[in-house]
């Protein structure tokens, strides 16, 4: 068993991997006699390298990623409606990493990130390091990217092809490489 | 930024070019509106099933540019209020 911090760099293979997480799942029910003691140390840290290994998003910016690449993929499957819908997320996930990372800017109550149909509004007066006729640009596509979203997840008798979801995946795209 | 006594107005104006829209094939209509926080929120659906998302949204931005290039900013056309 790994009781060391040193043992840490043992953590490479599947196989380690595995064990190490079968170690921190044993432990984890358990309170600790003494939270100083080296291997809560160490489960301290598997158990982030867990989250990081099974994909589980940390940040607004790792939601952003994610569901950017699920929104490609969903394309080229023709889930045109589903493609549209991530493609907002990944855009909103993005702007919201902005506005809370770099920004500092404190979210409503009981929420990590701004209400959707607020959020072009805090875009215009708060978005940084960004020029006005540029905001309101951002604002304008997420607007966009947001009634088809809506369409395309709440209105079924509003048609949703692949020129939606082409249109979606291109506005999200500008967004993403826009700042 | 608009006042509460120059929301009508603008609401208005969005309904005439919905009208416009109408006329090229692109129903929609104004369902709600309501002034918060100094923005102008102006609810905006399909006025009948067909609309494709696609004339939605993109009808729904150029009015809202047209409003902000003759000086109504904080005025913003949206599908819903919902969260």
């Amino acid at each position: 068993m790994c009781h060391g911090e040193q043992r840490l760099s043992c953590v490479g293979s599947e196989c380690q991997f595995a064990l190490l997480k079968q170690l921190v799942r044993s432990y984890l029910p358990l309170k600790p006699p003494d939270a100083n003691d080296s291997v809560w140390s160490v489960i301290r840290k598997l158990t982030g390298k867990i989250a990081k290994g099974g994909r589980m998003p940390e940040t607004w910016l790792d939601v952003a990623r994610d569901a950017r690449k699920s929104a490609s993929s969903l394309l080229t499957e023709d889930h045109n409606r589903s493609a549209t819908a991530r493609a907002y997320y990944a855009a909103y996930a993005k702007i919201t990493h902005e506005l809370v990372a770099t920004a500092g800017l404190p979210m409503p109550p009981g929420r990590e990130g701004p209400n959707h149909s607020r959020i072009r509004s805090i875009i215009s007066t708060s978005m940084p390091n960004m020029a006005q006729p540029k905001r309101d640009k951002l604002s304008e596509m997420l607007g966009r990217l947001y009634t088809l979203r809506i369409d395309a997840d709440y209105r079924p008798s509003s048609p949703v092809g692949s020129g939606e979801a082409r249109a979606a995946i291109s506005l999200m795209n500008t967004i993403f490489e826009s700042f | 930024m608009p006042t509460q006594a120059e929301a009508p107005g603008i609401v208005a104006e969005v309904r005439q070019r919905l009208v416009e829209a109408a006329n090229q094939g692109v129903h929609l209509e104004v369902v709600r509106d309501k002034l918060e926080d100094d923005w102008l929120y102006i609810v905006v659906a399909p006025s009948q099933p067909g609309v494709r998302a696609l004339d939605h949204a993109n009808t729904m931005a150029k009015i809202e540019r047209e409003l902000r290039q003759t000086g109504k900013s904080h005025v913003l056309l949206v599908p819903t209020l919902e969260d």
